[in-house]
């Protein structure tokens, strides 16, 4: 029974889905990088990636982006549970430490892109449920802010300023503290 | 910016790193600022960041200037210290006037200004950051009998200068009364006090309420949000005489981790008796801790010499604070009533703290829910 329920396993891991991008492009993934994703992971379980998996919501270039995180953080979380089982000692917690600065690094550099790719990646995460890219994303945006005031802010992102002037006084009596 | 979807929005402004940084970020236009002011939105930043953030202190001395704001190092916010100066305070030309903080309740102050020669007092209740300010007479009846320090914040909303509460305990004629001071009042309301011919003070912070000690067996203790009194007797404990002058500055409160108050008394030989409320209403004694050398280092002069006290500004938390006084000096230790575990304090006057305010104030522009 053992040997068949770790054969079904590798199996598992072995499969292949297919993602197509809104433009209609292929992607050939692994399951386990697939299911970074919550989104399309309820659509294995519910048994309807046949034919592959469209998502109308992300262009190819932004789901190229994607997989290329997922694929990478897969290798992380499958490493993950390798080293929780039975090692403990020091050159594995060594090892372990390398692959996470490894993975920092990638982040590091993964986020290096202009700001509308940003916030596409973001929009990709948010739909396909991928709560490290969401955070890492999101987290990199208010990075950005941190600091800055809002006049910086609203150059920064174009945002329309769209508070009267009566407001913006009254903002400033409340909380000038928060302004200087 | 304007395709993230307003619940993405609240994710990266969930991740902003401070309080400063989301009230710029409030101020940029009304989107931003109408997310910002969800109050789901709020309680989860402030659990996030655990705020509302402690900024500083202000020291109590009794001096001529007003007391300084001094900063944690390293710094906990990123607002200028110049933004909680009590320069703004008026000292209504009076060149000789003594400043003194009796209590501080989240981002107000409570102090109390005396004339040098005159012995003319009266309070100021202060938000530094919004730099307002309302000056408070004393109660009608107070003055020839005035009990130092003996007034409080009682705790409110966050509602700041709009919203805050002032209760003082006076002594006169062999018993004590108590008075209520509300924002926009006028004058004082007084309070019932049971049990009050007799002087009470103040022995600390714990589960809000204010706690205080009547000279015998007899504890007072006023529930913060109602300002109601009530008074208790506490058992014979062996070692602690309560009509002993001593034994009156070894008595304090404390915390345990189940949440219920404990009073902690300094019992003769270096001994912490720690009582607890039993389930029939009756206080009783949970435990004793004596102090050894090991523990305070250097060791007692004598093994009367030292004592608990609670602190104030501060709540109570599961640790008892204890000064003694050794051949090198006055030493400040705390004790975790729990863990036992001792830490030696720096030695100087209670240190009032004071913070952000949370949750922020965005009334302006009227998004708030």
């Amino acid at each position: 029974m053992a040997s068949a329920g770790s054969g079904d396993e590798k199996a598992a891991a072995a499969a292949m889905i297919t993602l197509i991008s809104s433009d209609n492009e292929k992607f050939e993934v692994t399951e386990a990088t697939a299911t970074l994703s919550q989104t399309i992971r309820h659509m294995i379980e519910d048994g309807c990636t046949d034919g592959g998996v469209p998502l109308p919501n992300v262009t190819s270039k932004i789901l190229a982006r994607v997989i290329e995180y997922c694929k990478k953080h897969a290798t992380a979380a499958a490493g993950e549970e390798g080293s929780s089982s039975s090692f403990s000692d020091a050159a594995f917690l060594e090892v372990d430490r390398a692959f996470l600065e490894e993975l920092e690094e990638f982040d590091d550099a993964f986020l290096e892109v202009d700001r509308a790719t940003l916030f596409d990646l973001i929009l990709a995460a948010n739909y396909l449920d991928i709560k490290g890219l969401l955070n890492l994303t999101c987290q990199k945006v208010a990075d950005s802010v941190k600091g800055k005031t809002p006049e910086q802010i609203r150059e920064m992102y174009n945002i329309v300023n769209d508070l009267t002037p009566e407001e913006e006084a009254e903002i400033r009596r409340e909380t000038q503290w928060a302004f200087e | 910016m304007d395709t993230i979807p307003d619940d993405t929005l609240e994710l990266i402004l969930l991740h902003l790193d401070s309080q400063v940084s989301l009230l710029r970020a409030a101020s940029t236009c009304k989107r931003w600022r109408r997310v910002v002011a969800g109050d789901a939105f709020l309680h989860r930043f402030g659990s996030l960041h655990k705020l509302p953030t402690v900024a500083g202190t202000y020291n109590s001395s009794f001096l001529r200037v007003r007391p300084r704001f001094v900063e944690p190092s390293p710094r906990n916010t990123d607002v200028d210290s110049v933004h909680f100066s009590l320069d703004f305070l008026p000292d209504n030309g009076i060149t000789l006037t003594r400043w003194r903080i009796n209590d501080s309740h989240r981002t107000l102050l409570l102090l109390e200004r005396e004339h040098c020669n005159k012995g003319i007092r009266d309070f100021i209740v202060c938000e530094p950051l919004t730099r307002r300010h309302q000056i408070i007479p004393p109660p009608a009846m107070a003055s020839p009998s005035y009990i130092r320090g003996q007034t409080f914040l009682l705790g409110g909303g966050s509602d700041g200068m709009s919203n805050f509460r002032v209760l003082c305990l006076v002594h006169a004629g062999g018993s004590s009364h108590a008075f209520v001071f509300c924002t926009g009042a006028s004058c004082w309301r007084a309070v019932n006090i049971s049990n009050h011919e007799r002087r009470y003070e103040f022995i600390g912070f714990a589960s809000g309420s204010i706690y205080w000690h009547g000279g015998d067996r007899t504890v007072l203790a006023t529930d913060q949000a109602t300002a109601q009194f009530s008074s208790f007797l506490l058992p014979h404990v062996e070692g602690w005489y309560p009509f002993d002058a001593i034994s009156m500055l070894k008595i304090t409160v404390a915390v345990g981790s189940d949440g219920q108050t404990r009073i902690v008394l300094g019992a003769g030989t270096a001994t912490l008796k720690v009582l607890v409320q039993a389930a029939g209403g009756e206080w009783a004694l949970e435990k004793s801790i004596q102090l050894t050398a090991a523990m305070l280092d250097p060791p007692l002069l004598e093994r009367r010499w030292y004592f608990v006290h609670g602190v104030r500004g501060v709540q109570s938390t599961g640790t008892v604070h204890i000064r003694i006084h050794t051949a090198g000096g006055r030493r400040k230790f705390s004790i975790d009533l729990e863990t036992m575990e001792v830490e030696r304090l720096p030695d100087m006057d209670g240190a009032y703290p004071t913070k952000l305010p949370w949750p922020p104030s965005l009334h302006a522009g009227n998004y708030h829910a």
